[in-house]
């Protein structure tokens, strides 16, 4: 049985639609990512699900039973629907003290003190903070502060944990350890978690599956994999790692290339690219917008077919060169392990994999 | 089904979103009890301008407004007015300017006594002026005696001195305001014009003064408003002289039982200074949102003040002398008249006594009012900080409809004068309550409302401020930890705004204590207020007790503001 089910749910405010048309079920134990721009609904859509406001249209199950259903005239308060929430900025009470803190939803819901002392140790020791229970949240590093948080909204034993950008506001060497940390709690607790989150690297490394937004709509929902190979838009494709786009024509039985993705895809700089057996194109090829990751090419000094190209310049990282290679009018990004090919070099350009949208 | 369905989801989505603010059941009983407490005397005063002789009538408008003594009170009040903001800012704004750009040797103590009569109040100050300047102040006196002459150098009695003490009690506001978007401004403008070559004098002449002047007229507005509000001075130096402005005019009208109409046309009276006042609070709305985008950018403000140089010790010279012509030596005065045993006597060592002191704990009236006045600042500073808290949560919190006129109603009390509230509400309560049949006229309690309607501004304003610091998502979190409404208050929003409630209860309690004008019009026998006392000693003569009370409120108010600063952490106080 699904944990959460949203169901078409759409929020305005005033004349905004912040999430439009939301459905999506996320089943027990599943770790999700809600994954868009700044300003897509991502952060909306969490607080639906908390309860801190009502939606315009649509409803939403927690364990079966609804809680926000206007049709129904049902609507749970935020304390009722057994959540559990890392704000973005941890929201921990700076006249607290760490314990104090944490024990504070078994003291809501009172618990005897018996009951949370053990409870506090045991989830601080989870979060690996114990021995911090009387200091001050302003005591406490970025990182620390994030732990108490997380230990906070897990006491209760939520159904669901509620994760908004938890890990923006630490620094990039903090931010792996604690992908890696919520992973962990996520494996050890069994808890369902949505999380959102702009960085897509940090959703693909995390999830289980991925909702992609933009705008309040849902564009694409899948596990890391399927986002990556086979995005179903150019928006989807953009943001999930990156891709170069340009407009592709079959003639015959010929790829062509025709210009950047801006062009209108007339024959005026068209190039020839290669055979279309040789291409893998997923979609239809009579012409389009094609895409492909800077692993999807396979450049060569000397190969017969492919279109022609020189290296214009090039990015070494480490396990890996980026060559930026001009095609015509395009320039494409082109990610290899072969580090011998020199700036103005010409080479062959061809695709391992291209999709067309 | 559908579009039947709409209109019903919309209403529920409508009621639920507003439910989802903070939306407490009593905030209707708090806007009624504020509407009833100041809204209500205010009609009064509407309505009985529009009356004459119980009839629905423009006389009492138009005796107000042609009747000879009623327009010099008005020509003195404009006279007064403006005087008061020429030389507050011709002495405020280059004191900011020194202040703030250049490292003084002593600067920090000079600050502070350059800025104590602005804490003491209005009356108290012009009494210290009186003992030093008046026809037998100490000044005067010294002068006959090594001059020979029999007539005093100056007497402070009338306009100069009215303005003079009002000048004292502006330029502090000014040099406050100055200096306070002097810290805020972006230094870079200056430096980039220093860069190219501009001397400092002219750098402050063409860029300084200019950006400076948004905050320079916000600054004016409220010297002119304060100063044409204010009561207490006109009242001691400017009425034994024939003197009056507006509020002693409209004080003496309501004393005048003798006057047929009196309060109708005290009424009409104050219809010039709440004009005034709302025009004023019009145009700083208007200023102040102007200048947060010109000058004030919050990083990059100047704190390094220029090295001193041998100029340095000049401006400490200067401003020495300043602060001791202008402060110490009045306190100094009322100081010797505290501590002499009849008054008219030299200071000299075997005229010195405490006795003044002493009986201030002695005699009943002076006790009296001494427990009054505790009694009542500290019921009005705790009871405008309990309302002031939940009307501030109201209109910070919840979305209820509604709620900007609920701050509206309880903030607009602060910018009228305490002369027009008191009138107000002796107009609104002279008669008992219909229904209940009680009279609140000639009690304590109707002190009590109209310090509440006076003061709950303050603590609106100074608590919203705190909440406005707090992020709503520490709330959220209560709420979805399973608290609720009231367990967000109690838990979380009220120990994190302890430092704006116990500011705001200060903010309250030192003014209520010292309050002059409104008590003065409200009091009964035996209802009498620290203020009351004081101004009834000095009219019966008995100076000596008079000061020494005085010089019990100064230390009073002082100490007041040591405790804001250590409790707001500097935010709130004057004296740095
Ligand atoms: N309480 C609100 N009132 C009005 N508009 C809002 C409110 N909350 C969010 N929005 C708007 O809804 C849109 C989505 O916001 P949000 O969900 O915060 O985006 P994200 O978290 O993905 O950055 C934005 O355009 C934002 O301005
Ligand atoms: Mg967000």
């Amino acid at each position: 049985m699904a944990d959460v089910q949203f169901n078409k749910i759409t929020k305005r405010f005033g004349d905004i639609t912040a999430v439009s048309d939301f459905s999506l079920s996320i089943e027990e134990g599943e770790f999700i990512t809600l994954l868009g721009p700044s300003g897509c609904g991502k952060t909306t859509t969490l607080r639906l699900l908390a309860g801190f406001y009502p939606p315009s249209s649509g409803s939403i199950k927690i364990g079966g039973e609804p809680a926000s259903d206007l049709e129904r005239n049902v609507f749970l308060p935020p304390g009722r629907r057994r959540l559990g929430m890392v704000f973005q900025d941890y929201a921990l009470w700076p006249h607290m003290t760490v314990s104090d803190n944490v024990r504070y939803p078994l003291k809501i819901a009172g618990r005897p003190r018996t009951e949370q002392n053990a409870k506090v140790d045991e989830i601080l020791a989870i979060v690996e903070m114990s021995g911090c229970e009387q200091r001050f949240p302003h005591e406490l590093s970025g990182g620390q502060q994030q732990r108490i948080a997380l230990a906070r909204a897990l006491i209760s034993d939520p159904r669901v944990l509620l994760l908004d950008e938890p890990l923006s506001n630490l620094d990039a060497s903090l931010r792996e350890n604690m992908r890696v940390e919520i992973k962990n709690i996520h494996r050890r607790l069994g808890v369902s978690i949505l999380l959102v989150t702009h960085d897509q690297a940090e959703a693909m490394s995390m999830s289980d599956r991925i909702v992609v937004m933009d705008h309040g709509c849902i564009h694409q929902i899948g596990t890391p994999e399927e986002l990556y190979d086979s995005p179903v838009d150019e928006f989807v494709a953009s943001f999930v790692g990156k891709a170069n786009f340009f407009k592709v024509r079959q003639v015959g039985t010929m790829l062509y290339l025709c210009g950047d993705s801006r062009s209108d895809g007339a024959f005026a700089d068209e190039e020839f690219l290669q055979p279309l057996e040789s291409a893998h194109i997923q979609g239809s090829p009579v012409r389009g917008l094609g895409c492909a990751k800077p692993t999807d090419f396979q450049i060569s000094r000397d190969a017969p077919t492919g279109a022609h190209g020189i290296i214009e310049s090039s990015l070494f990282i480490g396990d890996s060169v980026v060559y930026y290679v001009r095609v015509g009018s395009i320039q494409f990004q082109v990610k290899t392990e072969d580090r011998s090919f020199e700036i103005g070099t010409d080479v062959s350009v061809s695709f391992k994999k291209v999709i067309l949208f | 089904m559908i579009t039947s369905n709409t209109h019903t989801w919309q209403r529920r989505e409508r009621v639920l979103e507003r439910k989802s603010g903070l939306s407490p059941g009593w905030w209707w009983v708090g806007l009624l009890v504020v509407m009833i407490v100041t809204g209500y005397p205010l009609l009064q005063l509407l309505l009985k301008i529009l009356q004459f002789d119980g009839r629905l009538s423009l006389e009492s408008l138009h005796v107000a407004f042609t009747g000879k003594k009623y327009l010099t009170s008005f020509l003195n009040t404009l006279y007064v007015g403006l005087l008061t903001t020429t030389f507050s800012l011709l002495i405020g704004v280059p004191l900011a300017l020194v202040v703030g750009r250049i490292r003084i040797p002593g600067g920090k103590l000079l600050r502070v006594i350059l800025m104590i009569p602005y804490l003491i109040p209005g009356f108290v100050f012009a009494f210290a002026w009186r003992e030093l300047l008046g026809p037998v102040g100490y000044l005067n006196k010294f002068y006959m005696l090594i001059s020979g002459a029999s007539e005093p150098l100056f007497s402070i009695y009338g306009p100069v001195g009215v303005v003079l003490i009002l000048v004292l009690r502006g330029y502090p506001i000014v040099f406050i305001t100055v200096i306070r978007s002097l810290r805020n401004m972006n230094a870079g403008y200056e430096e980039a014009a220093e860069v190219f070559g501009a001397g400092s004098l002219q750098t402050m002449r063409t860029i300084t003064l200019p950006l400076m002047l948004p905050s320079i007229s916000g600054a004016a507005i409220l010297v002119f408003s304060s100063s044409i509000a204010n009561f207490g001075v006109p009242a001691i130096l400017g009425s034994p002289e024939g003197f009056y402005v507006l509020t002693t005019q409209i004080y003496s009208t309501i004393l005048s039982y003798g006057l047929d109409n009196n309060l109708n046309i005290a009424a009409s009276l104050s219809l010039y200074l709440i004009a005034a006042g709302l025009l004023f609070l019009g145009l700083q709305s208007r200023i102040i949102s102007r200048r947060s985008y010109v000058v004030v950018t919050g990083k990059g403000g100047r704190t390094d003040l220029a090295p001193p140089g041998p100029e340095g010790w000049v401006y400490t010279l200067v401003l020495s002398l300043m602060g001791f012509a202008l402060v110490i030596l009045p306190l100094v005065a009322i100081g010797l008249s505290s501590i002499t045993r009849a008054y008219g006597l030299m200071p000299r060592f075997e005229n010195f006594t405490l006795k003044h002191f002493t009986s201030l704990l002695t005699d009943t009236f002076t006790t009296t009012a001494l427990r009054n006045s505790f009694f009542l600042a500290f019921l009005s500073a705790t009871l405008c900080t309990i309302i002031g808290f939940l009307i501030a949560v109201v209109t910070e919190r919840s979305k209820i409809l509604g709620r900007k006129i609920l701050d509206f109603v309880a903030t607009t009390p602060r910018s009228i004068p305490g002369t027009i509230i008191a009138l107000a509400f002796i107009l609104a309560w002279i008669r008992p309550i219909p229904l209940l049949g009680i009279s609140l006229y000639n009690t304590f309690w109707i002190i009590l409302l109209a310090y509440l309607s006076r003061f709950l501004g303050y603590t609106v304003r100074t608590i919203s401020a705190t909440l406005k610091q707090i992020s709503p998502s520490l709330e959220e979190a209560c709420l979805i930890s399973g608290g609720k409404n009231w367990q967000r208050i109690a838990h979380i929003l009220t120990p994190l705004s302890v430092e704006g409630l116990a500011g705001g209860w200060l903010l309250v309690f030192i003014p209520s204590l010292n309050e002059l004008t409104m008590s003065i019009l409200l009091y009964s026998s035996g209802k009498e207020t620290i203020g009351v006392a004081v101004f009834s000693l000095l009219q019966e003569g008995k100076i000596g007790r008079a000061a020494a009370f005085s010089i019990v409120i100064i230390v009073i108010v002082l100490l007041g503001d040591r405790l804001l600063h250590r409790v707001t952490k500097g935010k709130r106080s004057l004296l740095g």
